[in-house]
This record gives C-alpha cells, sequence and structure tokens, in this order.
C-alpha cells in the first residue's frame, strides 16, 4: 500500500510540472498505477511508442485493462533495467530492424531477470510483452520457455507447463507413429 | 526483493479468490462494499484474461492462455523436433503449430541433415526418346517412396502431369516441364509442392523465348536474403540455356509471377553437350551451383552474376559426382563417387566454406585450395564391377540423401543413400541407367513437416461442417449451450478456411471480389464488436438484477428485467439491418466458404441474442439469472476467440 501512496502523490506533483514529462504513467488492469521513462518505453515497446507519437498517454495513467498489475511491474522493471543497462549498439540496431535480425542471445541481466520469475509469471509477462509489442522481451522470455522445454517429452512438457491432455488414446498412438522422426531425432 | 515479496503477495491473493469463489458460486460483486454502480460498468470485466483463467481453476494452467502469437515465439525457439513434440502435447499448440508452419519453419535455428524428410523419388521413364516434340497424351510422373518415409505421395495423377518430366526438385519443391500440346507451345513449367498440393504454372517461355537444352534450379525462401520482403511460399526458378553464339540466364520470380529478362553469361558459351548434362544444382546463399569439367559454376540469383570455383579434383566424370550442401549450411559439398580396390562402392565429400557474397571471381578462385576432405564413404553391400555404369542423380541438402543408379538389366537399380546415418536403401530395380533420364530425389522442406500436423483440412469438410452448424441453428431445440458450441466450431472453421487461404494454392486472382467479401466481413466485425458491448451490458444488468433480488426488492426487478428485454431488442435491430445484403454467388471457392461462414455467423448471433431475451423473460427466482450469467460469460469468451479468428483471417486476406 505505500508504494501506491508514493506513486499517488508522484502522480500529484507531476501534474503540476505538466509541461515536459519524460515519464509516462501505465495503468494497469486492477488500476494500479507505474512510471515508466518516456524514452524506454518508446524504444522498447512499439505499442508504447505508437502511442506516445500518436498522442494517446494519459497524463492520469493510460490504461492496459489487459496486463495484469504483477506483469506490468516486470515489464516497468525490464525497462528501468533496460534503461540502466548500458544498452550496446548491437541491441539497439537489433531493436530498430527486429523482424530481420537473427535473435540475440540474452545477455546476463536479462537472463537473471527471467529466471527470477515463476512459471505464472513469466507467462503473464510474455502475453504484456506480446500485447505492448516489446520485441526484446518477447525474444528473452520467449527464449527462456523454449529453454525449459528443451529435450522434454510431451509428458514432462505437460507437467511442467500444467497442459490438460486433451487428446484420445487412440490419438496419442497416432501422433506416436506420426512423430516417430521427433522421438528418435537425436 | 521487496518487490518480489509483492508479487508473491500478489499471486497468493489472486489464488485465495479463485478458490473462495469457485464453490459458492459468488459474485465478484460481493467484495464490493459500494454497491453496483461502481462496478457495473464494462470496465468491470477489465482483467477479463485473468478471470477466465480463474473459471479454469486450474492452478498454473496459465500456458494454455497464452496468444498464438506468443507461442509461435516459442515455438520457433527450439528445435524442429521439439516443435513436433510441443505438439503432441495438446491440441491447441498442434494447431498453433501446423497453422504457422511455414513461418515456424522458417525461424526454426536448427542445422543438420534431417533423414526423416526424404521421402523417395519421382520419375517419368516413358517416352525416354524425343520427348521434347511429342503431342498427345503419356504417363504422368511415377512417385517411388522409400521404405522409411513417413508417407506415399498419391498426387501427379491428375491430368495436368500427363508427361511431364521432373527438372528440378530441392526443399519440398518439384519443377515439372508439362507436355507441349503443339510444336510452338514451347516451354510450360510447373512448381508444386506434392504433399501440400500447392502448384504454381509458370507462364510458358514460347516462341524466340522458348529454351533448347537448359538447366534448372529452383531457389526457396530460406534460400533468398534474410532482407527481401517476399512471402514464406515464394520461389525463384533460375534457367540456364544456350542461344546461338552465347549462354544465357534466366530467372522466374513467384513475386512478380513474370519470368526476368534474359541475361547473357559473360564469358565463353558453355557446350551443349556440357549444358545437357549439368544435372541437379546446389543451393548456398543465393547463388545456385553446377559441377562442370573443372569448376563449379556458379550464379547468384539476385545480381544474376556468375562465379567460377576450382574443383580440387577435376578428374571425375559428370555421372560420378554430384553437389551439395553441408550438415551446417556453410560450405558447399563436392560429393564423388568411386571404386575401392575390392570393387566396392564408395563416395568421397568435400567440403568448401564459402562467404556469403562470392560474387568475385578472383575471391572464388582464392577459395578454391580450402577445398577439405571431410568423409570417405565405403559401402561394402554395393559391387561395383569396372564396366557396371553408375549415375549420381540427385542430393538432397535437408535430409543428406544421395540418389543414384547402377548397371543395366537385371542386376541394376535406384538406391538412396542417406549421408548421416549411412544407410543404404533399393528403391527400385531393372533401372536402365542410361535411358533413365528425368529422375528427381524428393525430400519435404520442415514447413511442409510441420504443415503434415495439422489436420489435413480440406474445402469439403469445411464444408460438412458449414453444413451441420446451419442445421443446429434452425433446429428448434437450440439452448444456449449448444450455441456456445457452436460459437466454438465456427471459431475452428474460420481457422480452416485461414489456413485455406494462406495455401498459395488458393491463389486469389479475382481482387475485387475478395475485396468484396472484405468489405462483408468487416460488417461482420463490426457486428462482432456490437455483440460484445451489448454482451457486457446486458451481463451487467444481469449483475444488477442479482443484487437487487439479493435485497429481495421486487419492483426492482421488474424494472431491470425490463431494462434487459429492451437492450435486447435494441441488439436484434442491428442485424435486420445487415440480413439485406445478400452474398454474390461468383468467386472462388474459399471465398464462397468465407461467405458462407459469415452468413452463419450472423445468424448465429442473431438467435443466440433471441435464446437470451427469451431466456431472460420467466422471472422466476435467482437461478435463471445465475445461469445466464454463466451463459454470458462463456459466450463472450467464445465472442472474443471468433473475433480474433476473423480478424487473422482478414488479415491474411488483405495480404493476398
Amino acid at each position: 500500500m505505500e508504494v501506491d501512496k508514493g506513486k499517488g502523490e508522484a502522480e500529484e506533483t507531476r501534474k503540476v510540472a505538466e509541461a515536459d514529462r519524460d515519464t509516462v504513467t501505465l495503468k494497469s488492469s486492477d488500476g494500479k498505477l507505474f512510471e515508466v521513462s518516456k524514452e524506454a518505453a518508446a524504444r522498447l515497446s512499439t505499442v508504447l511508442a505508437g502511442m506516445i507519437a500518436g498522442g494517446s498517454i494519459d497524463d492520469n495513467g493510460t490504461d492496459l485493462k489487459q496486463i495484469g498489475s504483477e506483469a506490468l511491474e516486470n515489464v516497468v522493471d525490464y525497462c528501468n533495467k533496460h534503461a540502466n543497462s548500458i544498452p550496446s549498439a548491437a541491441l539497439i540496431s537489433s531493436s530498430i530492424s527486429f523482424n530481420t535480425a537473427p535473435f540475440k542471445e540474452p545477455e546476463e541481466w536479462e537472463r537473471k531477470f527471467v529466471d527470477r520469475l515463476s512459471h505464472d509469471a513469466l507467462f503473464d509477462l510474455v502475453e504484456a510483452a506480446n500485447f505492448l509489442g516489446m520485441e526484446r522481451l518477447l525474444d528473452v522470455t520467449c527464449h527462456k520457455i523454449s529453454e525449459m522445454m528443451k529435450g522434454k517429452s510431451p509428458d514432462q512438457i505437460r507437467e511442467v507447463f500444467n497442459i490438460k491432455n486433451d487428446y484420445t488414446k487412440e490419438e496419442l498412438e497416432e501422433i506416436r507413429q506420426e512423430l516417430a522422426w521427433a522421438f528418435y531425432d537425436d | 526483493m521487496a518487490t518480489r515479496g509483492r508479487l508473491v503477495a500478489l499471486v497468493s491473493i489472486n489464488r485465495s479468490s479463485v478458490q473462495l469463489r469457485r464453490p459458492e458460486q459468488m459474485p465478484p460483486l460481493r467484495r464490493a462494499p459500494g454497491g453496483a454502480h461502481t462496478t457495473a460498468t464494462p470496465y468491470a470485466e477489465a482483467g477479463r484474461l485473468r478471470s477466465e483463467r480463474n473459471d479454469d481453476g486450474e492452478k498454473g494452467a496459465l500456458v494454455s492462455t497464452l496468444p498464438d502469437d506468443a507461442l509461435f515465439q516459442i515455438f520457433s525457439r527450439v528445435r524442429a523436433s521439439g516443435v513436433a513434440l510441443c505438439a503432441a502435447t495438446c491440441r491447441r499448440w498442434r494447431r498453433v503449430v501446423a497453422t504457422r508452419a511455414a513461418a515456424i519453419a522458417h525461424a526454426l535455428p536448427d542445422v543438420g541433415y534431417h533423414p526423416h524428410l526424404a521421402l523417395g523419388i519421382i520419375l517419368n521413364d516413358g517416352g525416354a526418346r524425343r520427348r521434347r516434340n511429342k503431342v498427345g497424351g503419356g504417363r504422368p510422373p511415377r512417385f517411388i517412396a522409400m521404405e522409411s518415409a513417413s508417407l506415399r505421395l498419391g498426387l501427379l495423377d491428375d491430368g495436368l502431369f500427363d508427361s511431364a518430366r521432373p527438372v528440378a526438385s530441392r526443399n519440398g519443391r518439384v519443377v515439372l516441364e508439362l507436355r507441349r500440346e503443339a510444336r510452338g507451345d514451347g516451354l510450360t513449367l510447373c512448381v508444386c509442392n506434392p504433399v501440400t498440393g500447392d502448384t504454381a504454372v509458370l507462364p510458358p517461355l514460347a516462341g524466340g523465348d522458348c529454351p533448347g537444352y537448359y538447366a534448372c534450379a529452383i531457389l526457396t525462401r530460406d534460400d533468398l536474403d534474410d532482407d527481401c520482403s517476399c512471402s514464406l511460399a515464394s520461389f525463384r526458378l533460375l534457367l540456364v540455356y544456350n542461344r546461338r553464339s552465347f549462354t544465357a540466364l534466366r530467372c522466374y520470380s513467384s513475386d512478380t509471377g513474370r519470368w526476368g529478362p534474359e541475361c547473357r553469361k559473360p564469358g565463353d558459351k558453355v557446350s551443349s553437350n556440357k549444358l545437357q548434362h549439368l544435372g541437379p544444382a546446389a543451393v548456398l546463399h543465393g547463388v545456385a551451383y553446377w559441377p562442370m569439367h573443372r569448376a563449379v559454376f556458379g550464379v547468384r540469383l539476385s545480381t544474376m552474376s556468375v562465379c567460377w570455383v576450382p574443383c580440387k579434383s577435376s578428374d571425375f566424370l559428370a555421372d560420378f559426382r554430384v553437389l551439395g550442401v553441408s550438415p551446417d549450411g556453410a560450405s558447399l559439398s563436392y560429393i564423388s563417387a568411386g571404386r575401392t580396390s575390392r570393387r566396392h562402392l564408395c563416395f568421397t565429400v568435400e567440403t568448401l566454406r564459402l562467404p556469403r557474397s562470392i560474387d568475385d571471381l578472383t575471391m572464388a578462385a582464392a577459395a578454391a585450395h580450402r577445398w577439405e576432405r571431410q568423409e570417405f564413404m565405403c559401402l561394402p553391400q554395393l559391387e561395383i564391377p569396372g564396366s557396371t555404369p553408375l549415375k549420381l542423380r540427385w542430393f538432397g541438402d535437408k535430409s543428406g540423401t544421395l540418389i543414384f543408379t547402377i548397371g543395366e538389366g537385371g542386376t541394376s537399380g535406384a538406391y538412396a543413400f542417406n549421408l548421416a546415418t549411412r544407410s543404404v536403401e533399393q528403391l527400385v530395380d531393372g533401372v536402365e541407367c542410361d535411358s533413365w533420364r528425368n529422375l528427381c530425389g524428393y525430400e519435404m522442406d520442415r514447413a511442409t513437416l510441420l504443415w503434415l500436423l495439422g489436420p489435413r483440412s480440406n474445402k469439403t469438410s469445411v464444408d460438412e461442417e458449414l453444413l451441420t452448424l446451419k442445421a443446429i441453428i434452425s433446429s428448434p431445440s437450440a439452448t444456449v449451450g449448444t450455441m456456445c458450441q457452436s460459437f466454438t466450431k465456427l471459431g475452428s472453421i474460420y481457422r480452416c478456411i485461414d489456413e485455406l487461404t494462406t495455401l498459395p494454392s488458393g491463389q486469389l486472382q479475382q481482387r475485387k471480389v475478395v475485396e468484396e467479401e472484405l468489405d462483408r466481413s468487416l460488417v461482420l466485425l463490426d457486428l462482432c464488436n456490437a455483440m460484445q458491448e451489448s454482451f457486457l451490458e446486458l451481463k451487467a444488468i444481469v449483475q444488477e438484477i442479482q443484487l437487487v433480488l439479493k435485497r429481495g426488492d421486487n419492483v426492482a426487478v421488474q424494472a431491470k428485467f425490463q431494462s434487459y428485454t429492451r437492450s435486447g431488442r435494441k441488439v436484434l435491430k442491428q442485424f435486420k439491418k445487415i440480413s439485406s445484403k445478400a452474398a454474390s454467388d461468383e468467386g472462388c471457392k474459399v471465398i464462397k466458404l468465407l461467405a458462407e461462414a459469415r452468413e452463419i455467423a450472423v445468424s448465429m448471433l442473431e438467435s443466440t441474442m433471441h435464446l437470451l431475451s427469451k431466456q431472460i423473460v420467466m422471472p422466476n427466482g435467482s437461478k435463471w439469472s445465475l445461469v445466464s450469467k454463466a451463459f454470458h460469460k462463456k459466450k463472450i469468451v467464445c465472442e472474443e476467440e471468433q473475433l480474433q479468428v476473423l480478424e487473422s483471417d482478414i488479415v491474411d486476406l488483405e495480404r493476398q
């Protein structure tokens, strides 16, 4: 609660100095407010960049109804850390033409950032990154998830991600035959 | 650390609220002491995704709510076999893998030979001589499957392919030369994927454009530069042929749908005899390479420039060598056949690492001394006496499969040898090594392999499903529950149509028709939006009703019910506007399907509204409103799904 109060005060002072803000306020689905530097937001998220450019940023908190507060907190945390870590030239250039650039291995701090998350928080973050068009964050989180899948059998994957097996027995057998190559491939 | 603690706390709060709410069917309103007015706005549903999950009630089942886009991102980072295993975990993942097969395959990072991609050989041995001028029918090319192949191809029986001959095959595509009906017909080539059935008939090269003998190479999207903005299904075709005084190069691009201008190969003309025996090309970094007498001849597609890379061993006969690409996809492999002193067949693989930009002749020459001998493989099971003819036919650089033919008469055969597993397999015997000219190996590309995971959706099955849906809607016993199921079904139908539209076979030439249908789809999309809003509105009213019921205020209940029916009627009005528009009968099959699905969607929405408004007319206690509220929730989920599918559908259409 204290944190929120602090946020609220920050919001007040910001209203006074309304002229040139260098942060944007984001509002999660459950109404919590988060501040993130405008520069980092615009650089890391195509959606936020579009909103900033289009002037649809609300000073009282831009509503992001699809994102819960935990996920948004992680997003903001990531943006801030990203702004603090000296972005390598490669990273900046790759964020411009991300679709064509091959995936770059996550950096040490990014690895740590996703490693500390619980599964649920990680998936929430993937969703949030996907929604906000944050290519790099999506890359890093998806990389983490794909690492969790590597070398696992379908049963193990189901267990790790708690997926309900909705195949019938016959279908499973069929799949087993169809995918024989995948089961024996190196 | 502080943030982390808070995070954990938040998660646990969320969980406990889930567990609290479920067994008692407690409406969320109970937690808001302020009353209905503050929470009953549409935005009460803000955390929609979350509440959906809560309804699931399954702890940690969050991965199942990840959007398809995010799943796609994850899948494109595991290896091909990993993707297949993911597809084996649940239906939805399988669907995502299959519908985005091309994109996932393109993004997959893995390298190496995948023997399971090889399927067999395609050949046409009918009418071996003077075929080029032959008029009239002939046999279609045959497909001979490998023992180990995961599927058999039944295609190519199409009348289109009668006496067509395979001229090139790479990465899942086969180039076939179609029969010439008349002498002046010119050369008509056809590129097809025999597994998926995608076929593109290229504009014929007739008259002065018609080449004589030619060598052909096909380049698929994976071979092209990453920064080219072409679609994943696009390909390039390169022809090398002789004119009177020079050797010409010509390229076809599937993106423009046209043959490029004829280019003159710098330097001397290649002798026609050599040209005839060029055989299959290897493709590396956007350059097609053919083995020639003392050098490898390369043509870069993007610039149509030519390079020569001298070979280390130049004393091999044309039949005894074939070019390929190394498993890591970075080097050119020169595979040559020979005999050991014990007359066993053996293969030697030499590789040459080539830089990405090798336009320059001098650079290529400088690289020549770096040929490295990689492997020597002996096949003791195949004994080749000195006089036996041998011919290396084709090499598939995705599967590592080498196709070759040996001998004449009774002892002869066509064989497949895999460089990765070192296994040999006889595909067919009784081959006339010299007379079998038109033979290509066939291997799938990875996209096709992943595509195979999907339901083999064909148009008839979509048709049938649409019919059953129609029956459900018109049946008098329809309830809100069946409607919910129908919506899910409709969603899957849209997905099927979606797949159909992404297939290049549905090449939609009728732009106008497409755009008209697109407009109508937009209307449906608007309708979906409107419906969603009104559902939210209705839901808000239902919540209010529940609250009022709890208070036992009968008068207020009546008022609320009235407002419910009123807004229900308001929604129904919207349908009248739309129903007047009739669909056009022209257009291709896919468009018709789309139109049909759209009409059904509209009528489904309409009947759902009817049902809903009926349901609430019987105000006999809180039970009803609870039930219908649950239905609302479900429906909105369905709606949402459908909306997304529709949107992606429309995006796909726009792309074409």
